[in-house]
């Protein structure tokens, strides 16, 4: 037995502990579930297709900041009335700070997102030090032990009012953090009645610690066009929108599409280490500076411009460019093999997906390994310019696809590049048709915005 | 189940691709962090995170998974390990490499070239972890399950790197007579 071993078996351990250990575990996912918990209201209406643009609908486009643009249609609405109305903000008293991030209100509910800092707690406390020091800063209702967390993360409780009505002392709906910081959403349910009656002019507050801010809100926006939104360019029937936000060192750009294409889905910009200058960057002040990444999907990203002393007139005069985005398909095609006695296989020249060919240039079985994998060495073949292909799966052997592994490997100096796969449950000897899917495309055609 | 994942489920059901966006969405991040931590290579991140996405729209239905975070996340661990092994012959990646041989400590010796019964041990580990304090056993499942490294743990909990260290120690050294005593033929 090896450690490998033993890790495989690890892997079949109790649900219930792998959920504890996440449970407990997972603060710094947070701020993206609580933009994700929006993003999947609105996810039935962001996947459009062709026919879309072909209609002569009316275009209405509502924007979210943060979490997306959508386009609504007769066929989908978007649930989030009210969004607020101001930025982040921050009370403290020494002891605690308190911030109010974002509020969202849907036809039956309100999500207000906040943070916590607890000055006075730190990984050394313990339970029974953490509830002394609350007790003694007099914020014992709104800070509690958790006798079941392995480390002094208190509970956080806030009161919420809408209009006349308090919720006190209400547990989050869902948070994370250390024992020093946490962020919290709380959710206040069942208030169609509140909306019927204030609309979106509904008085709401949020106490913790005594510190209490008033929430405003407003309308979400809709727009006649993208365009009114923010820069945006449009390529391929997919819509950019490129919203800056400008800091004293920094600019932050974070991408909204709309895809009115075929594709499946819409990434942000691709990091081609194959091709040349597919960084997003951007031309100001006669500076050319590349994007550093933010986050995983390519469509939030920032700009050091420290030591540029950039004026006003010098943003106006920025222009933004990502000179590729990805998208992903949703298509297969399968290649009928044979394989000899001596391991080599016969095979056709090549596999098409819509926008691009891959010329298999040889296949074997590889005896080196444990697998058997079948093992493909290949080009990728554009069909036009403007679209490369990035990637793609393998989806099934003998059209069974439980037990695939696969490897895939490129190099920076050839366009050859080499791919292995197996499957548990069918003998690679015995292969005969092997099926690929969701190819990853590259789009080239470049976006350029003004930011002005 | 909450909502949100009952929504996604239908989608699966329903065929909508739709799905896939929801999951990737969703728990990109979440899977993403399990292979990096296994793969150490973006690129073979987005390809487990690809194939863990296909592998859900294969299995979901008949599968009706709750909860769905910690099947993608079992998809995702199961897909980069099986990569993993190809690579490893190939190129090797020093954390996960690390992460192994803290885990080969719990094999006696004598026992480390025995064939053993997959599927079994797993058994003898969940009744060890029953027994483990809860510290303990959070910090061993996310070091041999998650695969994150000892600075992220330390991190993520306020610990110091070596307070990490010993724990883990202890858990693997209680865990070897553990299974010893239980008669695992490992």
């Amino acid at each position: 037995m090896t450690g490998e071993d033993l890790f495989r078996e690890i892997g079949k351990i109790d649900n219930k502990f792998i959920q504890e250990a996440d449970n407990c575990y997972a603060k710094h996912d947070f701020k993206r579930y609580a933009a994700i918990a929006a993003c999947i209201i609105i996810a039935t209406v962001t996947a459009l297709n062709s026919n879309s643009v072909q209609a002569a609908i009316k275009r209405l486009f509502s924007f979210i900041p943060g979490i997306a643009i959508t386009e609504e249609t007769e066929d989908s609405k978007n649930e989030i009335l009210y969004s607020m109305d101001g930025e982040e903000q921050t009370q403290t008293d020494g002891n605690v700070e308190f911030t109010l991030m974002n509020a969202y209100v849907t036809s039956s509910y309100i999500d207000i997102m906040w943070k916590a800092t607890l000055n006075f707690n730190d990984e050394s406390k313990d339970n029974e030090t953490v509830t002394e020091l609350a007790e003694k800063y007099g914020y014992s209702d709104y800070i509690k032990p958790n006798e079941e967390a392995m480390f002094p993360i208190p509970d956080l409780y806030s009161t919420v009012t809408i209009g006349n009505a308090i919720y006190p002392y209400t547990e989050n709906t869902s948070a994370g953090g250390s024992p020093t910081e946490q962020t919290c959403i709380t959710r206040i349910e069942n208030i169609e009645n509140d909306i019927a009656v204030y609309g979106v002019n509904m008085p709401v507050t949020i106490t913790f610690c005594d510190m209490t801010f008033d929430i405003h809100f407003k309308p979400i926006q809709y727009y006649d066009s993208v365009d009114e939104i923010g820069p945006t360019a449009m390529h391929n029937n997919i819509s950019v929108t490129a919203m800056p936000t400008w800091s004293e060192n920094k600019l932050t750009i974070k991408l909204y599409s709309l895809n009115y294409s075929e594709f499946l889905q819409v990434y942000g910009y691709y990091d081609d280490l194959k091709a040349d200058a597919t960084l997003p960057y951007i031309i100001i002040k006669g500076n050319t500076i590349q994007a550093q990444v933010l986050s995983g999907d390519g469509t939030e990203f920032e700009f050091d411009l420290s030591g540029l002393d950039i004026t006003d007139e010098d943003k106006k005069s920025a222009i933004l460019h990502i000179p590729v985005i990805s998208v992903g398909n949703h298509e297969s095609v399968t290649l009928d093999i044979n394989v000899n006695n001596d391991g080599t296989i016969d095979h056709p020249d090549k596999i098409s997906f819509k926008y691009c060919d891959v010329d298999i240039i040889s296949m074997w079985i590889n005896k080196n390994n444990p697998d058997n994998e079948i093992t493909m060495t290949y080009r990728i073949q554009k069909k036009s310019d403007n679209i490369g292909l990035c990637n793609f799966t393998v989806a099934s052997l003998n059209n069974k696809s439980s037990g695939i592994g696969t490897w895939k490997q490129t190099s920076d100096n050839t366009d050859i590049e080499a791919m292995g796969f197996h499957n548990d449950d069918v003998p690679s000897k015995k292969c005969k048709h092997i099926t690929f899917t969701f190819p990853i495309y590259t789009l080239y055609d470049e976006y350029v915005f003004a930011l002005n | 189940m909450n909502s949100e994942d009952k929504s996604i489920i239908s989608l699966f059901f329903s065929r909508s691709e739709r799905a896939i966006t929801a999951v990737s969405n969703k728990y990109g991040l979440y899977c993403g962090k399990i292979a990096m931590n296994i793969l150490q290579n973006e690129a073979d991140k987005e390809e487990t995170l690809n194939d863990t996405w296909l592998k859900a729209w294969n299995t979901i239905p008949p599968q009706n998974p709750n909860p769905l975070k910690t099947y993608l996340g079992m998809l995702t661990r199961t897909i980069a390990i099986n990569r993993y092994s190809y690579y490893k012959a190939q190129k090797r990646n020093g954390s996960f490499d690390i992460l192994l041989s803290e885990l080969e400590d719990v094999i006696p010796s004598s026992r480390a070239e025995q064939e053993y019964e997959a599927g079994e041990i797993y058994k003898s580990i969940n009744e060890f972890l029953k027994k483990t304090d809860k510290a303990s056993r959070i910090i061993f499942v996310r070091r041999y399950y998650y695969a994150d490294s000892i600075a992220d743990i330390a991190k993520f909990f306020g610990f110091s790197e070596s307070k990490v260290k010993s724990s883990l120690f202890r858990t693997r050294t209680k865990l070897r007579d553990f299974l010893e005593k239980e008669g695992i033929e490992i």
